[in-house]
């Protein structure tokens, strides 16, 4: 796969991730993946994929230490946020999809 | 108050999470949805979620390297054993357990071949360690107590351990060799209690020194000491746990309270404890003191007598004393009593001069005399090492696909720097998983099956608490981990020694080899084995078959045997009046067709042997080796209420019952042909020289009339029943037993002519009721126990055998999709595809026959003696089982060939 491509399901996280904004923590980003895209996403799955992404530059966290939650038992957090390497990867990914999109829309109509 | 999830699934987590950047985020995410979840569900669901959860994260990270510090993957932890050789481990039984995900067929093929494979085999050894292995419960320090074995110079050299007279215990008992010694009984039904509440309890006489010899303490209470046990004592009696409970409800009261066994009334002293048997394993209801109950119950002298070889003797070795030492005390012992006795003017027959003492293990089993338990317990060791084999064969084969198949991934992840020892690790963890969640499905097979196989097996011998013992479970256990870790591990580590290149540039070409031949041999193996358990249950099955089928000689199912038991001191005209009374009762009743008078009590099947008989033309009739001549008396309606056949001449008829009557006899058909061979039996006659009864007179020569089909009462396998049957008058004296034919089924009249007879009178203590068909069918036992329990494990060697089929071809199948799909492409018809998964079956089911078949020809010679009427070497039965297994074998390479007729050409030839 050519540099700057990325798969399906790494652009549904990205986009989570930019759609749960300043809550991008990660229950947070499953929560929007299953409200938003109906898909329901195996923690274990999830975690490794950020993961992967995070070794690839796609995504970065940091850690919320300061205001500690109770019930993490004093774990810190940690919010997602999307480099510039990955808002450019999705907007390549959705550039190409458009491409490819243009007129197949009358197509699918009687499909729905 | 915060809420913590459940500690050892988040400790397993941190372990699994190791030190990936991650770790400590996940499992504060983890426990804020924790909290989240227990605050509206409950704990129980939040930590069952809770588990899930830190299963499928943990086995998300365990065994990788924390790859997202964009270091690539390495291996930081190879060296020396330190934590992190721990914590790979527990990762990677944790990562281990996805198999059950990933790959649920193999998974669920060696947990179900592990539960039923080693689970009926857990069963087997505990009973072949409770029979031959263990001593009885509570006994103490058995490795000092030896059984004592007599054998003398007559015909009494069968060295059994039931060859003591009291005499020749007592003459043994005070040796300075032996720390102690006991003598006792064997076990003997007795009637407790009278008329309709009678019942039959086990009981066991014992001398004083029994329990102190075994180390037993009562559980309450005392034992019986020697001022209970010496004639004329008061008597006494001791409780076995389970009859405590089962008469008494284990009412502590009992002690002090009278019971009545047979003719006389003991008081219960004290209880032994739970589990407690005796010397023996078999139930004891009771125990008595023997020197005090053997004079209350007889009517001579029997512990000064030499002949009453009654008794079974059990010492202790004193301190470093050898066992050659103690013998030879003993016999010298022994040979004095036996001197002094006859200078002292006592007869005694050559049986017993010169006799000699031999001391044999103290757990029977292990003696020069092994009893019929030990013997079937040995035949069913052997059959379930068979099934042992065939399942660890079949779960070796399937550990070893599994590896093969996963030769490509280990190649890649060697590729990638993933450490060799981790592979290891992977396969090793795998392995133990599944040898774990096997074993504990065995276990559980066998705690099931082995209830079922006790009451089938060792009936009488008391069901252990636990049926799954420490021994059994570590036996198991090492098994189980063999056969899963040696099978498991040694494909990865052959790995090693491989280059991931070669492998790689191997398997695009969809040719991974290696394993085949060794998973071949591995199914032949079970193949082979199979057919000798499923020949071995054939032969059983047939066994059987003979066995109900064989022909009695007499309409055996409506004959009921009726004996009474009369209360103690009875006088003989009084017990007289009460069998006619009886006999009256139970001809008039409803569902009986017709019953008789006979002068034995047991007829038919009682001890009648007559060695005087003296015949025409020939003179004294010769003894049968197998037992007889027998002879049966009855009065009138004998011949039909007892069924006989006759086959020539005629029945008797009513006038030659009557008193006075002409002498009148009928012969068994092989009599007749034994004692006069090719003349006419109807033409000759008959002296018995002592008469049934004083009725008859001097011996007359008793004319033949009829000659019926033998019978064959005393054992199914008699090839020669020679009786002799005469007709009495029904005022003879003394007659005893009763015959009741019955008109419909006879356990139906069991009850109801125990309940009429009973209430006749309080001086019938017990009424011996017995169907002939019991009897009967009690004496096939023998071959129906083998016909279940190779049939039993006979299909489960085939289902085994025939998974490990299944899992050779599927594999093969796969691992040639790339082929098959050439040669689809090519034009190869469905059939003949089918036709290389068949071919493949063949040779593995035909040269598997082969081989088993001749084991079990060769194995059929030890199994002659056991059969019924069924050569070993059956044409009929071998071809059976080569039906079964080639069916079996077709079974299993119907999927793999449909398989390998759907690839489809084009993307089989992609898909690498």
């Amino acid at each position: 796969m050519a540099p700057g491509h990325i798969g399906e399901f790494e652009q549904v996280v990205l986009l989570a991730i930019l759609q749960a904004g300043d809550e991008a923590y990660a229950p947070n980003i499953r929560a929007v993946i299953h409200e938003s895209a109906g898909r329901s996403v195996s923690r274990g799955a999830l975690y490794r994929t950020f993961d992967r992404m995070a070794a690839k530059g796609l995504l970065e966290w940091e850690a919320e230490g300061s205001n500690p939650v109770p019930e993490r038992g004093g774990a810190p957090m940690r919010r997602f946020t999307v480099t510039a390497a990955g808002r450019r990867a999705l907007r390549v990914s959705r550039e190409a999809l458009l491409t490819l999109w243009d007129g197949i829309e009358p197509e699918l109509e009687d499909v729905r | 108050m915060t809420v913590s999830p459940p500690r050892v699934a988040e400790r397993l987590l941190s372990l699994c999470l190791g030190p990936a950047p991650a770790a400590r985020f996940i499992v504060g995410d983890l426990r804020q949805e924790y909290a989240a979840l227990r605050g509206g569900r409950g704990r129980a669901i939040a930590h069952l979620w809770y588990w899930r959860q830190a299963l499928n994260v943990g086995s998300r990270y365990v065994g990788r390297a924390p790859d997202n510090l964009g270091g690539g993957v390495g291996d930081p932890t190879s060296g020396g054993r330190g934590p992190s050789f721990w914590r790979d481990l527990v990762s990677e039984l944790v990562g281990a357990l996805r198999v059950f995900r990933t790959a649920p067929g193999f998974a669920t093929a060696v947990v179900f071949t592990l539960a039923l494979g080693l689970g009926a085999n857990a069963t087997m050894f505990g009973a072949v360690d409770r029979v031959l292995l263990s001593p009885p419960e509570h006994v103490q320090d058995h490795e000092s107590l030896r059984f004592l074995h007599l054998s003398g110079l007559g015909q009494r050299s069968f060295n059994s351990p039931m060859a003591y007279s009291f005499p020749d215990y007592e003459s043994i008992r005070g040796l300075p060799v032996l720390a102690d010694a006991a003598a006792y009984q064997s076990r003997r039904r007795v009637t407790m209690g009278s008329g309709v509440d009678a019942r039959r309890v086990i009981v066991q006489s014992a001398t004083a020194e029994f329990f102190p010899l075994l180390g037993v303490v009562p559980a309450h209470g005392r034992f019986f000491d020697t001022v209970d046990d010496r004639p004329g004592a008061p008597p006494v009696a001791v409780l076995a746990d389970g009859f405590w409970e089962r008469e008494f409800g284990r009412d502590p009261a009992v002690i002090g309270e009278a019971v009545a066994m047979g003719a006389h009334t003991y008081e219960v002293i004290g209880i032994a404890p739970a589990g407690f048997t005796g010397a023996n394993l078999g139930t004891v209801d009771i125990w008595v003191p023997l020197r005090m109950n053997i004079n209350l119950t007889s009517s001579w002298d029997v512990l000064a007598s030499r002949g009453a070889w009654w008794f079974r003797v059990i010492v202790r070795l004193a301190e470093g004393v050898s066992e050659q030492e103690a013998e030879a005390r003993m016999t010298a012992a022994h040979r004095a009593g036996i001197a002094a006795f006859i200078e002292t003017g006592g007869e005694v027959g050559d049986d017993s001069r010169g006799g000699t003492v031999n001391a044999g293990a103290f757990m029977m089993a292990l003696g020069p005399t092994a009893d019929n338990d030990t013997a079937i317990t040995l035949w069913l060791a052997g059959v379930s090492l068979l099934v042992l084999l065939i399942a660890c064969a079949n779960v070796a084969n399937l550990m070893l696909a599994r590896g093969i198949d996963r030769q490509r991934e280990r190649a890649v992840r060697l590729a990638f720097g993933v450490s060799r020892r981790r592979l290891v690790f992977h396969a090793l963890a795998e392995a133990l998983v599944l040898a774990f969640v096997g074993g504990i499905a065995a276990f559980a097979v066998a705690t099931w099956s082995g209830r079922a196989l006790y009451g089938l097996l060792l009936r009488g011998i008391p069901l252990p608490e636990t049926i799954v013992d420490v021994r059994s479970a570590v036996f198991l256990a090492c098994v189980v981990l063999m056969t899963t870790v040696v099978a498991g591990v040694l494909p990865s580590i052959q790995a090693l020694r491989t280059d991931p290149g070669d492998v790689l540039r191997e398997s695009r070409r969809g040719a991974t080899r290696g394993g085949g031949r060794a998973r071949g041999l591995l199914t032949l193996g079970q193949v082979s084995l199979s057919t000798v358990l499923l020949v071995g249950a054939g032969l059983f099955v047939q066994s059987l078959q003979n066995a109900v089928e064989v022909d009695l000689g007499f309409d055996h199912e409506a004959v009921i045997n009726v004996e009474l038991e009369h209360r103690g001191g009875l006088e003989a005209a009084r017990r007289d009046e009460l069998t006619r009374e009886a006999h009256q009762l139970l001809a008039a009743m409803p569902g009986v067709e017709g019953a008789i008078l006979s002068s034995s009590t047991r007829p038919l099947y009682g001890w009648d042997e007559q060695h005087d008989l003296r015949a025409s033309r020939i003179g004294e009739v010769p003894r049968v080796p197998e037992g007889g001549p027998y002879t049966y008396a009855g009065t009138e309606g004998y011949v039909e209420t007892a069924g006989l056949r006759v086959v020539k001449g005629r029945a008797f008829e009513p006038a030659d019952y009557a008193s006075g009557a002409p002498f009148a006899l009928m012969v068994s058909r092989s009599l007749a042909e034994g004692v006069w061979p090719g003349l006419d039996p109807l033409k000759e006659c008959i002296f018995l020289r002592h008469g049934a009864t004083e009725l008859e007179g001097p011996e007359p020569c008793r004319p033949v009339f009829g000659v019926y089909e033998d019978l064959m009462v005393r054992s199914l396998a008699d090839n020669t029943s020679w009786s002799v049957t005469w007709p009495i008058p029904n005022e003879t004296a003394g007659l005893r037993g009763i015959l009741v034919r019955s008109d419909g089924d006879a356990l139906d009249l069991v009850q109801s002519i125990r309940a009429r007879v009973a209430a006749l009178s309080p001086d019938i203590r017990y009424v011996h009721v017995t169907p002939m068909v019991a009897r009967i069918e009690a004496m096939r036992g023998p071959w129906r126990v083998g016909a279940t329990l190779f049939s039993a494990f006979g299909i489960l060697a085939l289902v085994v055998a025939s998974l490990g089929l299944y899992s050779v071809l599927s594999v093969a199948v796969a691992r040639r999709s790339r082929e098959i799909g050439i040669r689809a492409a090519l034009g190869a018809r469905r059939g003949n595809l089918v036709g290389m998964v068949v071919t493949r079956v063949a040779r593995l089911v035909g040269v598997g026959l082969v081989i088993g078949l001749g084991a079990a020809v060769m194995l059929g010679r030890f199994m002659e003696s056991v059969l019924f009427g069924v050569p070993a070497v059956n044409a009929s039965v071998f071809a059976v089982v080569a039906v079964v297994l080639v069916a079996a074998g077709l079974l299993a390479a119907w999927i793999p060939a449909r398989r390998a007729t759907a690839i489809d050409p084009a993307r089989a030839m992609t898909a690498e």
